[in-house]
């Protein structure tokens, strides 16, 4: 039985015991995707995006799309804390990196946006390999002390490479590059929010399916106990380095479409705060499940904007982090597994008490 | 198999130079006093450790291998407390030993490939037969975390048969089950593993020792003492003396090594 909403079936803590055992095994793993409820609700919610962009204004659409491109890299970032058990600070750098490497395709070689988006992820994922190095060594705190460091140097290195990179000023295109085929009749802002639904829906079930299956087992057990995952014939160093490299290209993914979508990029937007924030759209969101992303990155963009609505603009930012704060440490000390992961804990519970009493 | 083995921890000798063989198939057992070495002997076959001198394994030299590697070759163990994914059902836990032998990288993973359904199909399908032959088919969808310590243990060894391994290390299979319970799990990992594997016991449990091995090698503090089927053992003075000397409590007796043997004239 599969347990939620949340995530896609990966384990199935929580299902009744088989009636009978020696029969064919009537495993849930066994069980066609399509018979599964998790896969009705994720149908459910695509068909709804779709629907979406025809019913509110391109303003709202515009900050809706903004969700979907952070969701791309916290999925990333879920990846690596939630299933690899490693821990990222830096991945604001990351997504920083994706934009401004397919800005600068696009703006100064004049790339297509496809082409630019693509070796923004080869670039990225790259980046995340190297960045993957030390944490063979480095583990736990450190890693993230170490990672914080890259997050609190990349927005230096954009100032510094002024000629590259548009220094202090960023980079800025006159409009955005992704723009809707004549034939589609679609606004830019329609086009870029059904863009991105189905680029998050693709890479969430890429996603769901790398952390399935053999190579699933094997991350699980890179996260559990290295030891016993060596000893049972995981390459360790190599399926970490493979982890930070997925993660880090996915977060650059994002990062490619964000920029290009916004058509500016500047070193503010990728400082050391962005990154921590991403960090906590992933607790917050639940880093072990796939729903968490979207959750999570809903929370961070969408929380400033209420809260400077209730208290008013002048003070709204000062407040804003302190909400944010509160709201961090609330998950932490009643949701540990995040929203997410809180409310698909809830539902399998509920689901079991039903059948429990059907049965009786 | 070994020739020469040592191994030193910041000066202190842990394993010296240890010489001993055993014969492929069936099962043997290295036994000692506690910190003679034994779980250490195991950690440097399953390449965990760094050591001198050579191990080989069915003739082929084991050199600087990584232990991922070894175990692709066909040496697989379980730990003297169970590691299991705690988060997992017994199911995937069975299957996460068919990992060392996975065709499917991360392509066929994310794509998820007819190769990989294949693959994943055949894998949970062998775990369930594997979990069916030691009685907890039923436990198969229940999380390990909640599971009795003798299924803990059982599920740990069910995982490392789902490698089909050459040889597999049981580090103190017995510890925490009842006598009985521990001699049908040493049987059931004999019929399953088949005439080809070789199965190396490390064991507090002396009796249970001798009347399973074939092949017994005694340590003391990281030096070989004897080796030998386990009434060549058990005549060694030299073991004997080892045994009279312990003044632990929790050692076994000579009594009890003659216990067994009269159990066996």
């Amino acid at each position: 039985m599969a347990t939620s909403i949340s995530g896609p079936p990966t384990r199935t803590e929580g299902a009744a015991p088989t009636p009978t055992p020696t029969a064919a095994p009537a495993l849930a793993e066994l069980r066609p995707m399509w018979r599964r409820p998790v896969t009705w609700a994720w149908t459910a919610l695509f068909v709804v995006a779709l629907v979406v962009p025809f019913l509110i204004s391109d303003y709202d659409l515009f900050k809706a799309t903004r969700v979907l491109t952070i969701a791309i890299a916290v999925a990333g970032l879920n990846l690596l804390i939630g299933r690899a058990g490693q821990i990222s600070a830096g991945h604001g750098a990351l997504y920083g990196l994706g934009a401004y490497t397919a800005m600068i395709l696009v703006k100064e070689l004049g790339w297509a946006w496809p082409g630019a988006v693509l070796a923004a992820v080869v670039v990225s994922g790259a980046a995340g390999w190297l960045i993957g190095l030390p944490a063979l060594r480095v583990r736990g705190l450190n890693l993230g002390l170490l990672t914080i460091a890259i997050a609190a140097i990349f927005p230096l290195l954009l100032s510094r490479f002024e000629g590259l990179t548009g220094g202090t000023i960023g980079l800025q295109l006159a409009g955005s590059p992704i723009t809707p085929p004549a034939a589609l009749a679609l606004t830019p802002e329609q086009f870029q929010f059904l863009l991105l639904v189905v680029v998050l829906a693709v890479v969430l079930v890429l996603l769901r399916n790398l952390t399935t299956g053999p190579m699933g087992r094997a991350v699980e057990a890179l996260r559990v106990n290295p030891l016993m995952a060596r000893s049972e014939g995981v390459d360790v160093n190599r399926l970490t380095l493979t982890m930070f490299a997925i993660s880090s290209a996915v977060a650059g993914l994002g990062g490619a479409l964000g920029g290009l979508v916004l058509a500016s990029t500047v070193p503010d937007s990728y400082s050391m705060f962005f990154s921590l924030t991403l960090l906590s759209a992933c607790v917050v969101g639940g880093s072990r499940t796939w729903a968490g992303s979207l959750v999570g990155s809903a929370f961070i963009v969408y929380l400033p904007d209420v809260i400077s609505q209730q208290i008013g603009s002048t003070t709204g930012g000062q407040w804003s982090q302190l909400v944010y704060a509160v709201a961090l440490l609330l998950t932490l000390f009643f949701l540990p597994a995040g929203v997410a992961g809180g409310a698909g804990r809830w539902l399998a519970r509920l689901t079991r008490r039903l059948r429990r009493r059907s049965h009786a | 198999m070994a020739r020469g083995v040592g191994l030193s921890f910041a000066g202190l000798r842990a394993l010296d130079d240890l010489v001993f063989e055993i014969a492929a198939g069936g099962t043997s057992a290295v036994i000692g006093p506690n910190g003679a070495g034994k779980t250490t002997l195991f950690n440097c076959i399953s390449g965990l450790y760094r050591y001198e001198g050579e191990l080989t394994l069915h003739g082929r030299p084991l050199g600087r291998l990584r232990p991922h590697q070894r175990a692709r070759l066909g040496i697989a163990r379980t730990f003297q407390t169970p590691a299991l994914l705690d988060g997992e059902s017994a199911l995937q836990n069975v299957a996460l030993g068919a990992v060392a032998h996975s065709r499917v990288g991360v392509l066929h993973s994310m794509l998820a490939t007819p190769r990989r359904r294949q693959e994943e199909r055949e894998t949970l399908e062998r775990a369930f037969a594997v979990l069916d032959r030691f009685g907890i088919a039923a436990l198969a969808d229940r999380p390990v975390a909640g599971l009795a310590h003798g299924d803990r243990r059982r599920v740990e060894v069910a995982r490392a048969l789902m490698s089909t391994p050459s040889l597999l290390m049981l580090d103190e299979p017995a510890a925490g089950l009842g006598a009985e319970e521990a001699r049908d799990l040493l049987a059931e990992v004999e019929a399953h593993a088949g005439a080809d594997t070789t199965v190396l016991l490390v064991e507090h449990d002396v009796a249970l020792v001798m009347s399973v091995a074939r092949r017994v090698v005694v340590l003391d503090s990281g030096r070989l003492l004897a080796v030998g089927t386990p009434d060549e053992v058990r005549a060694d003075p030299r073991v004997v003396a080892a045994y009279l000397g312990a003044d632990d409590v929790d050692e076994p007796s000579p009594e009890r090594l003659h216990a067994v043997s009269e159990d066996s004239a």
